[in-house]
Formats: structure tokens, C-alpha cells, sequence
């Protein structure tokens, strides 16, 4: 359940009852109080761990099983890119989270209900229009429909006010993936001319809580674009803080891209990359960094100076963990546009020797040495042998070339795609070894 | 292997609207068009799309609808978004009912989100992301007004967003991911641009995301999620390269994230079930060839009866 970067599939959960270091612990259920106007059908695994959540917070047990612990429960958010603000378990995650306050600095103030607060009496609330017959019944949780009922009136007014935008503050904590709340939260903040300082750092929070809403991101970046460069630095620093909880998050790595191209500060992003692939290297957002640096950055020469140093890296990563996809890739990468220096560069066949010597069928090597014959790279003495090799171990009959060889112990050690591998066969150019 | 549940599907989607208990409904009220996609699609892919009533669906449709810009919110009351734009069409279209629109107002709203570079935008406050392209691409395309952007310039945009794997991001320069590849390929495949695709090269990227349990990842070295049998599957055939994974296994992966009891179908195997990983489990199959599933094209993401009775019947 952890999208966590093993190259294999996930490891099997053990339920925390089952777990020796939580036999202490005494799970607390969720009050949801006697009149239950929304019961919530939660995964079970996802209703235990919240279970013992809430009994480990209540009881502030500040320990190393705690923290792994928090660790599983923020693992139980799976990383579904398109559904951000979709996704109900997501969301069941962050409707809990205010009630225990785990990463909010202040105290949880007890809210109180719109209709009894002074400041808001002169306001008719507006009820969501379903029409007569509606094709969608909604069952709203009393203080979520109070909210959207009051925040609708003001929208519906177009009241720029302070008290418009503490509720739209409030709206966005219940659902922050409701777009027409931030376009209105912007307009309020433009006719307030208020202070975008602290805007940034309300979203800051907010982002931690809910890191793949697409609406926050770009909330961040209408923010940033008014800010100017001085900006800079402190988006760089924010995302890096978001990439610590997940390192892969495709709207950050976006919005970094975007701070870097529209506001600077390329001076340490090379380096940055290193760090991460020095914590993760099967990342392949920091691959494709690496990538986005090498090429873009101005101050570094582009890909033609790059290429060598680059090279060497990359290839001594690759013998480190011959099975790490991204770097294959990103080797592939550097000789974009240059088929001649790839199949001329002898650096290249020797290091899927290298790889082959340590680990017989390693895909990404048999699949690089393939592209290389295909395109017309002169095979030593040396790569015939192992290609010969490779076909006894195989049990090959017959006569083939060495692509063609490549294709045929590509397909059985690659089953699932022996499909690409017959087609890569019959369509080996011509004239190929 | 297992069977498909089509009938208890049919009946999660009817019913969870119904459901007073359910914290789906509650945040989802700002993309509910979208949620109408997902379920009305589905219902039509397994041939039920009898199970609603057209005339009141139409009519929520248009309240949805910004009398001002011509575009369409979430849901009524909401702010216009491309995003919506296109989901209403589709439901249209889905429900043959496309004679209720004003097609020069929605699709000038469509066309004034066009950047100089070619590149759309979601509304007007500006986040561009190709997924914006292909939505503003295949929405003209269905109403027929594709003359009124500047096709080549989208075109060169895409392009530009391709990298060294073959694949597409978000931005240029952005990590290839597979639904950005599916809005991608969508675009270049609706404006006949596909020739700017290297399709053996992205067919080998799309079929390395078969994991060993079958299923089908975004990117390298995350986990199977069965939102990508659509993105990556419709990508595959869109390039005429899906014979490339192995379907058998993909199907079977389809089967077991089904809730056999209450219907849906969920992003892995014995999670939570939603009404989006339902469709995309369902248009997944039907790109499999599934018995008893409709065809659905995979640029227009509607079945494909739904496409030729636009194209075809004038």
C-alpha cells in the first residue's frame, strides 16, 4: 500500500494488531458522536491505522514506532496523479487531519457553527440548487454544507471583503480541490490588495496537507509570478521541503521547473540532483531533472559539454544497480541526436559488458547492446562471445545474427513483452550483424 | 480468470448518488461534470445507458453552463473551466443531444484560452498543461470548429513538450507521464499529426509500464494503478503498438480491482472503489476487447458508435 520506490511490487501490509511493537496500544474508534450524520465507510486497513492514529496522538507517544507509524498513515494515500482533488481517501485523510492537528502549528479552536457568529448575522446563506429533481442528491456534513451555503451567498454578491476571505480560508480547509473558491479567494485578495506575504505562508500549510491538488499549485504560482524573482529562492526551498515527504510529486516538480525558468536560481540545481538521487536513486522525476538541468540551465554549457562528465556518472550508477530503469535511459539521453558517436563510443558496448558479466540477462543492457547493432555499431570480439554465450544458455538453435540473437534471449527472458521483442526481430534493418 | 461484475457496476454508479452516508459526494460537488463523464460513459460502454433520464441530465448540463463566457463549471454555480467544457460536450454527445448547444459560444470560450505558443490554458487565470491542449482539441473537434484556433501552433506546442524517452510532460521539459503522453498522442492523433510520434521508441516506454502483477504504471518505478489501462492502453492503440503488453494479464489485473460484491472498480486490488478508476477500468477492457463491452475510441474516449454518429451522419 506504501508508494514508497521499491523496483518490485509493494511489500504485504501487516495489521497493526498482528504488529509486536503496537501490542501496547489500544486502538480509539472515531467519534463521530450520537447523531451520526455521516457514517464513512473506510477501508478496514485504512480505519485501523487511523484507529491507532488517533490513540497514539491522544496519548502524544512520541517514539520511533510512532513515527514510522505516521510514516504508514501518510503512505496510505496513494499517489494517483489525476485524481488529486478526487480521490475520497485522500480526502478522508485530510478531513481527519484537522481534528488531530498533526502538522498544524495552531491549537484545533472548537469551530463555531457560521450562524451563531455576530460578524456574519446580516447573511442570508445560500443552499446549493440541485433544481426539482436532482440528478445528484448530496449528503453534506452539517459544518461542509454550512460553509459552501454561506460562501455561495457572498460569491453570488461578489462581497470582497476580510470576512469573505476567512471564509473562503475556511471552505479550502474543508475541500481544498474546490476550484471556484480559490478564482474567488484571488479576486478577494487582488480588491483587498492584501498582503501576499502571508498568503504564501497559508499556503504553504495548506500544500503540505494535500501536496497533489492541482488548484493549491497553481495558486502557488499566481502567487510567486506576483512576487517577482525575489521569489525565487523561497519556491526552490518550499519544493525541496515537499519533495522530503515525496520526492516524486509530479505538480512540484513542475512548479520547480516553472520557478527555475521564469524566476532563476539554476546555481545549485545540478547539485540538488545529486542529493536526491543519493536518497532515491530509482527517482526518475530526479533523472528527468538531471535532464531538465543538463540542458537547460544557463549556466552549465549544455548537453555537448555535459555529455563526457555525465556519461561517466551515469555509467557508475548503472554497475551499482544494473537494475534501475531511469538511468538506462538517461545514458540513452545523452547521445540524443548523435547515432554516430553512440555506436562509435566504445564506453558505451564495454559498459553492458560490464553489466552482463555481473547480471547474465539484464534487460536494459541486452535491450542498449540491441539499439547499438541495430544502428549499425561494430560488435568486439568481446560482445560476440557473451552473445554467443547468451545463445547456449538459451538453448537457440539455429543459424541468427547477433541482433537477431539479442531478440530471441530477449524474448525469453522478458515473457511479458515477448510481443516487442518478435517485431524488434523482423524489422532489424538490414545489413545488421 | 475472473468476470466482469458488468451488472453491479451498473448499479454502483446508479446508486451513489443516492448514497446519503457517502463522502464521495461531498468532495466531489465542485467536479461533479466530470463524475457525470465517468458514470454515463460507463453506463454506455456496458450498454445501460437506458438507466438515466437524458432530458433532466440536459437540463442540470446547462444550468451549468457561464452565460457570460460560454464555458462550463463543475456544477451549477461553478466557474467556466476547459476541464468541464469538455465533460459536458462529451455528455452531450453521449446522450445525442448536442442540438441544445450555442456551438459558436462554447467553442469561442475554447478558443480564447489560446496562448501565443500555442499552448492552452484551463481558464483565465492561466495554469497551462498540455492535458489543456488535448481537451481544447478534441472538445472543437466533436462540435466541428477546429478552424477556429491555430491547429499548427498547438501542434508545435506538443512537440515541444516530447523528451528523449519518447514520452510527453506536462510542460517542455516535464517528466514523461503517461496520461500527459495519452493528451499528448490524443492531440497529435485528432489533428493528424501523429507522424511527429516516434511510435516504436514511445511504444517502448508505454509497454515498459506493465508491472509483474500485470497492471499498468504512469511512470518508471512507481506502482500499478488501473487509471493507466486507459492512459496508456488508449496511447498504445492510438500508435498502433498495443499488441506490445501482455493483455492477457492486464485484463486479469482489470478483474481483481473489482469490488465483487458492491460493484466499482478501484485503482488497485482491494482498495476503495470510485466512480473514475470505474470508468477507467471499464474503458480499459473495452480497448482489451472485452466481451459484452461497447468499442471506445480512444482519441475521443467515447465509444465509438458515439464518434461516427459525429462524424458520420451529416
Amino acid at each position: 500500500m506504501m508508494s514508497t520506490s521499491f523496483d518490485e511490487g509493494e511489500v504485504e501490509r501487516i495489521p497493526l494488531c498482528l504488529r509486536s511493537e503496537w501490542s501496547h496500544a489500544q486502538p480509539l474508534p472515531q467519534d463521530y458522536g450520537p447523531n451520526l450524520v455521516v457514517s464513512i465507510a473506510y477501508r478496514d486497513e485504512f480505519r485501523e491505522t487511523m484507529e491507532y492514529f488517533h490513540a497514539i496522538y491522544a496519548a502524544n507517544e512520541q517514539s520511533y514506532p510512532a513515527l514510522e507509524f505516521t510514516t504508514e498513515a501518510i503512505g496510505m494515500n496513494p499517489d494517483n496523479f489525476l485524481t488529486s482533488n478526487f480521490n475520497p481517501r485522500q480526502n478522508l485523510l485530510f478531513f481527519s487531519l484537522p481534528h488531530m492537528s498533526s502538522s498544524s502549528d495552531e491549537d484545533e479552536v472548537e469551530r463555531i457553527p457560521l450562524c451563531s457568529r455576530p460578524e456574519w448575522s446580516d447573511v442570508q446563506p445560500l443552499p446549493q440548487d440541485d433544481g426539482p429533481n436532482p440528478v445528484v442528491s448530496i449528503a453534506y456534513r452539517d459544518e461542509f454544507r454550512e460553509t459552501m451555503d454561506y460562501f455561495r451567498a457572498i460569491y453570488a454578491a461578489d462581497e470582497r471583503s476580510c470576512r469573505a476571505l476567512e471564509l473562503t480560508t475556511e471552505a479550502i480547509g474543508m475541500n481544498p480541490g474546490n476550484y471556484t473558491v480559490w478564482h474567488f479567494r484571488r479576486l478577494v485578495l487582488e480588491s483587498l490588495n492584501a498582503n501576499l506575504h502571508e498568503e504564501r505562508d497559508f499556503v504553504d500549510r495548506i500544500t503540505f496537507q494535500n501536496s497533489k491538488n492541482y488548484q493549491i499549485w497553481h495558486h502557488r504560482r499566481w502567487l510567486a509570478e506576483k512576487l517577482g524573482t525575489e521569489a525565487a529562492n523561497r519556491e526552490l526551498e518550499f519544493t525541496k521541503q515537499v519533495f522530503a515527504l515525496d520526492a516524486k510529486n509530479y505538480h512540484t516538480w513542475s512548479h520547480r521547473q516553472w520557478v527555475l525558468e521564469s524566476l532563476g536560481g539554476w546555481e545549485n540545481e545540478l547539485e540538488f540532483c545529486c542529493e536526491l538521487l543519493e536518497d532515491d536513486v530509482f527517482n526518475n522525476s530526479a533523472w528527468n531533472q538531471r535532464y531538465f538541468v543538463i540542458t537547460r540551465s544557463p549556466l552549465l554549457g549544455g548537453l555537448q559539454a555535459m555529455r563526457d562528465s555525465e556519461v561517466r556518472y551515469t555509467s557508475k550508477i548503472i554497475l551499482a544497480d544494473p537494475h534501475n530503469e531511469s538511468p538506462w535511459r538517461y545514458l540513452r539521453g545523452l547521445y540524443k541526436g548523435e547515432i554516430q558517436m553512440l555506436i562509435s563510443d566504445n564506453k558505451v558496448p564495454e559498459l553492458c559488458l560490464k553489466v552482463l558479466e555481473i547480471n547474465k540477462s539484464n534487460l536494459f543492457a541486452l535491450s542498449l547492446l540491441l539499439d547499438l547493432l541495430s544502428r549499425g555499431h561494430q560488435p568486439s570480439d568481446e560482445l560476440r562471445a557473451i552473445i554467443g554465450a547468451l545463445r547456449s544458455s538459451q538453448d537457440i538453435a539455429g543459424t541468427h545474427g547477433l541482433a537477431a540473437t539479442l531478440c530471441l534471449v530477449l524474448e525469453a527472458v522478458d515473457p511479458m513483452r515477448s510481443s516487442y521483442w518478435a517485431w524488434r526481430r523482423t524489422n532489424l534493418p538490414t545489413g545488421v550483424c | 480468470m475472473g468476470e466482469l461484475e458488468g451488472k453491479k457496476h451498473v448499479q454502483y454508479i446508479v446508486s451513489v448518488e443516492k448514497k446519503k452516508d457517502s463522502f464521495e459526494a461531498l468532495v466531489i460537488e465542485h467536479l461533479r461534470l466530470n463524475g457525470a463523464y465517468w458514470g454515463l460513459t460507463t453506463l454506455d460502454l456496458l450498454n445501460e445507458i437506458e438507466a438515466v433520464k437524458p432530458d433532466e441530465i440536459v437540463q442540470w448540463i446547462m444550468q451549468c453552463q457561464d452565460i457570460g463566457s460560454g464555458g462550463f463549471g463543475g456544477n451549477v454555480g461553478h466557474d467556466p473551466h476547459l476541464l468541464y467544457t469538455l465533460s459536458a460536450v462529451q455528455v452531450l454527445a453521449l446522450l445525442n443531444r448536442l442540438d441544445v448547444l450555442d456551438i459558436d459560444k462554447v467553442s469561442d470560450y475554447v478558443a480564447g484560452l489560446q496562448n501565443e505558443d500555442g499552448s492552452f490554458s484551463g481558464d483565465m487565470w492561466g495554469e497551462v498543461d498540455t492535458r489543456f491542449s488535448y481537451i481544447a482539441i478534441c472538445c472543437l473537434s466533436l462540435l466541428g470548429q477546429l478552424s477556429k484556433i491555430n491547429v499548427e501552433s498547438t501542434v508545435n506546442y506538443i512537440v515541444s513538450c516530447k523528451n528523449l524517452d519518447g514520452g510527453f510532460g506536462s510542460i517542455p521539459g516535464g517528466e514523461s507521464h503517461a496520461g500527459q503522453i495519452f493528451c499528448c498522442v490524443g492531440t497529435l492523433a485528432i489533428t493528424g499529426s501523429l507522424h511527429h510520434v516516434d511510435r516504436d521508441l514511445l511504444g517502448w516506454w508505454l509497454c515498459e509500464r506493465q508491472c509483474k502483477d500485470g497492471g499498468l504504471n504512469g511512470r518508471p518505478e512507481k506502482l500499478a494503478d488501473v487509471c493507466y489501462s486507459w492512459w496508456v492502453l488508449s496511447s498504445l492503440v492510438m500508435i498502433d503498438r498495443v499488441h506490445w503488453i501482455d493483455k492477457e494479464k492486464l485484463t486479469r489485473f482489470i478483474l481483481n480491482c473489482q469490488d465483487k460484491e458492491n460493484g466499482g472498480i478501484s485503482d488497485r486490488p482491494d482498495n476503495a472503489v470510485d466512480v473514475y478508476h470505474t470508468y477507467f477500468g471499464v474503458a480499459g477492457l473495452s480497448l482489451l476487447e472485452y466481451p459484452g463491452i461497447k468499442s471506445i475510441d480512444p482519441a475521443y474516449a467515447l465509444p465509438v458508435d458515439v464518434v461516427n454518429r459525429i462524424f458520420f451522419s451529416k
